[in-house]
């Protein structure tokens, strides 16, 4: 089996090289039969690496522990979803797992009936392919994940039992297929860089691929961040760990691409810069791999280290970012902007600060995360860059985007009369100051809180004001009740609309972010049986200490009755779990989760008097972050949603360019 | 071997230096979040969980039992481990430090770039002011 998905990894090889070298020759003109044979090596690469993914599958369902990636991360107790996610719990599997995602895109590119853009698909298929290579490469000749070890071994090393959650079969895919989907994109503008096609083509081209891959970056991050507020044991769902901030990087600088396309296509504005962004989107997916697979900065979510790894993917990303970006700067001549502006106060000036701003924060990460090998180099001096510096840099950065989300919607394109400002801007800011002196007397005093929630509510007002005037005028209008005025509304412009519902999200998860941040308790306490400790609101008494067994750990359980202001609201049963097949314990936390706060227990551990050790958080509203989360996909996917297709009339092209 | 005789090997293994929190919890909590655990997680010591962190939390409890001050407790880590005991490289006095750099660059760069955007929307409006004069000259 594994000769079998090495051998087709090697096919797959050569055919992506075929096709990179023949998408070029065959647009030559004197060769048309070259373009479909390209693409029948495209998709002979997609099936391929397909048969290899199979081939691994199969290794690793049916334990053949002499393939050395399915003994380190399978054992034979594992349940077949955790056999299946193993595909991407090692480096060289995650690659393999990157390749096949990257060939399917790659065939959906080709299969896919486009009406714009098909010029440019036989040289973005072109780029694609070179990826593709280069993943190959690395899979046929420094991470091969069909190594055979010299023996058998009778079982495998078993998975790390943090993995062991359904996090595990959801968040690593998710966030591989967004790194990967900036792909398209990326090729699509460099496609549209060689043919000089320097239009709108590209951008229409790729706007639902961008959002894709954008939406499946940021549900990736989501669920990582819920995985590791349930699992870790630690309280919190963001730690500025370096590969949190490899996969936030892009995400960010995509949500800038996304904005600017819009000013590109509504006003012939800021052609180059939407092609540094999407350059740098796709070389900062690629430097998210690199922080992840080299060792270069410690980070939790490490996998082995490999220099080598580490070194060839700092190559692809020196070529790429400066092969594309002198690209540009070659073909800069065609693509000077045709922009006009009439006001300074206008919505494309909201836009250009979001960009900025939008870019300004990923700078930011990307800075306090390579400052200390930046700092060991020029001082010698190891340093960490942790939560403080990014909590304290990013947080008025992003306070000062959701404010311009909310700005953004109230001033109409090209310029703003004072009339109209004051129109648009009365009622949101009424709202917001009466939720702010509102808050204020509910106890909120914190300055920098009652700023952010008063933001919140602001930019929130400002949405339902405006969705509630577009239903009233519909309801006028068309005498429709304000349920279907409302649908009708949303469905009149879906792009639009999905865009102020992942507006809506956002806003709901910085609540979550700043009631937790700021508002967060917590208290330990060691507990005889019997015995209550006290926290905000909430009496928890201990109960007992319990253990049993299970096939491949003991787990130790302690159960605590919960009291609300002396009214039992529940019990709670924090565990730790001792794996046969691993050294350190694994903390299970038992959290009672509402809309206002979650009461959070970890087991921190006992002493023989039966004196029992916690660590109690009551942190509030972080329900919000997972509903935010929730309404994002909605949101997105409202926005992702194919318009019903019209049929081709000639023209068409260019009547949507206007 | 009864439960209790594993819960007890348990215990001897994983949790020898656990002792019941017994000072100010806040103020260890304040510290332990400026700090990173040195067992090789690159974490925050507060969201660690192995024998270090337990052992430097130990550390911070006995220093502020001895009455010393946040401040005094954070020095003398610095002084054990480096400045990578921090988690983040201070703010203030950074004056003539490197690590003023990672502070004040994204600033800078940020305000730079909204230079440049009002520089390009001026260059804008005078072009768009331009073109307007031009059609209604045309009319």
């Amino acid at each position: 089996m594994a000769d079998i998905g090495y051998v087709a990894l090697l096919l797959a090889l050569v055919a992506s090289i075929y096709s990179a070298i023949a998408f070029i020759y065959g647009v030559g003109g004197s060769h048309r039969g070259l373009t479909d044979s390209a693409r029948n090596g495209l998709l002979a690469v997609f099936g391929l690496v397909s048969i290899s993914v199979a081939a691994l599958i199969y290794a690793l369902v049916t334990h053949d522990f002499q393939i050395e990636y399915v003994a380190s991360y399978t054992s034979r107790d594992l349940s077949l979803p955790y056999l299946l996610s193993a595909l991407w719990a090692g480096n060289d599997g995650s690659l393999l797992f990157w390749a096949w995602l990257l060939s399917l895109c790659a065939a959906v590119v080709v299969l896919q009936k486009r009406d714009i853009g098909k010029e440019l698909m036989p040289y973005a298929s072109s780029i694609i392919m070179v990826t593709q290579a280069f993943f190959l490469i690395l899979l046929l000749f420094v991470s091969n994940p069909f190594h055979k070890l010299a023996f058998v071994p009778a079982e495998g090393m078993g998975l790390n039992p943090l993995l062991e959650n359904p996090g595990m079969i959801f968040h690593p895919p998710i966030l591989l297929a967004g790194y990967v989907g900036f792909t398209i994109p990326f090729a699509f503008a460099m496609a549209a860089l060689l043919t000089r096609r320097l239009g709108d083509e590209w951008i229409i081209a790729i706007r639902r691929w961008t959002l894709m891959s954008w939406l499946l970056l940021g549900v990736g991050n989501i669920i990582g961040a819920w995985w590791a507020y349930v699992e870790l044991g630690w309280g919190g769902y963001w730690a500025w760990d370096p590969v949190e901030n490899a996969s936030f990087m892009p995400w960010l600088v995509a949500t800038a691409f996304l904005h600017s396309i819009m000013m590109q296509r509504r006003r012939r504005m800021l052609k180059v810069w939407n092609m540094v962004l999407i350059i740098l989107t796709f070389s900062l997916t690629i430097f998210g791999t690199f922080l992840t697979r080299s060792g270069v900065i410690s980070s939790v979510h490490t996998f082995a280290e490999s220099p080598l790894l580490g070194y060839l993917f700092l190559a692809f990303i020196g070529v790429t970012l400066f092969g594309s970006l002198g690209l540009l700067y070659y073909r800069s001549e065609g693509l000077k902007g045709e922009a006009e502006m009439e006001s300074l106060v206008s919505r494309e000036s909201t836009f250009l600060l979001n960009n900025l701003l939008l870019v300004g924060a990923a700078f930011a990460i990307f800075l306090g995360t390579v400052f200390p090998v930046i700092s060991e180099a020029v001082r010698g001096v190891k340093i960490s860059v942790g939560p403080p510096f990014f909590n304290q840099v990013n947080g008025p950065i992003f306070l000062a985007i959701i404010l311009l989300t909310g700005i953004c919607a109230l001033i109409g394109w090209r310029r703003a009369s004072i009339k109209n400002l004051a129109r648009n801007f009365l009622w949101p800011l009424v709202a917001a100051l009466m939720l702010g002196i509102a808050l204020f007397f509910l106890g909120i005093r914190e300055w920098y809180a009652l700023v952010a929630f008063l933001v919140c509510g602001f930019v929130l007002s400002t949405i339902v004001y405006e969705w509630f005037r577009g239903t009233r005028a519909r309801h006028r209008l068309r005498a429709e009740n304000y349920l279907k005025a409302f649908l009708g509304l949303i469905g009149s412009n879906r792009p639009r609309y999905g865009g102020y519902i992942v507006h809506i999200a956002i806003i709901l998860i910085a609540i979550g972010v700043v009631g937790s941040s700021f508002y967060s308790v917590e208290k330990e306490a060691a507990l005889m049986p019997g015995e209550s400790m006290t926290i905000k609101d909430y009496t928890l008494t201990y109960d007992n200490l319990d253990s049993y067994e299970t096939e491949s750990k003991l787990v130790v359980m302690a159960t605590l009755s919960v009291y609300n202001q002396g009214k039992l609201i529940g019990k709670l049963i924090p565990e730790k779990y001792f794996h046969r097949s691993y050294q350190q314990p694994v903390t299970e936390v038992a959290i009672r989760s509402t809309l206002i706060e979650d009461l959070y227990v970890i087991l921190i551990g006992w002493d023989e008097d039966g004196t029992t050790a916690f660590k109690v958080l009551v942190n509030p509203l972080v329900n919000w972050i997972w509903i935010g989360g929730v309404v994002f996909v909605l949101g997105g996917l409202i926005a992702f949603w194919p318009e019903r297709r019209k049929l081709p009339a000639p023209g068409q092209a260019k009547a949507e360019r206007e | 071997m009864g439960l209790k005789g594993k819960l007890s090997i348990i215990l001897l293994i994983v949790l020898l230096s656990f002792s019941p929190a017994k000072a100010d919890a806040a103020t260890v909590g304040d510290i332990s979040k400026q700090l990173i655990c040195q067992c090789g997680c690159n974490t925050v010591l507060s969201n660690c969980e192995c024998g270090t962190q337990e052992a430097m939390t130990a550390l911070i409890e006995q220093k502020l039992a001895q009455g010393q001050t946040e401040d005094e407790i954070i020095q003398s880590f610095v002084a054990q481990y480096g400045e990578q005991v921090l988690a983040s490289p201070p703010a203030s006095p950074p004056k003539k430090d490197f690590n003023l750099v990672l502070w004040v660059l994204t600033p800078i760069a940020i305000l730079g770039g909204g230079g440049a955007i009002y520089m390009a929307l001026r260059k804008w409006g005078r072009r768009g002011r331009q073109s307007r004069a031009g059609r209604t000259r045309r009319k």
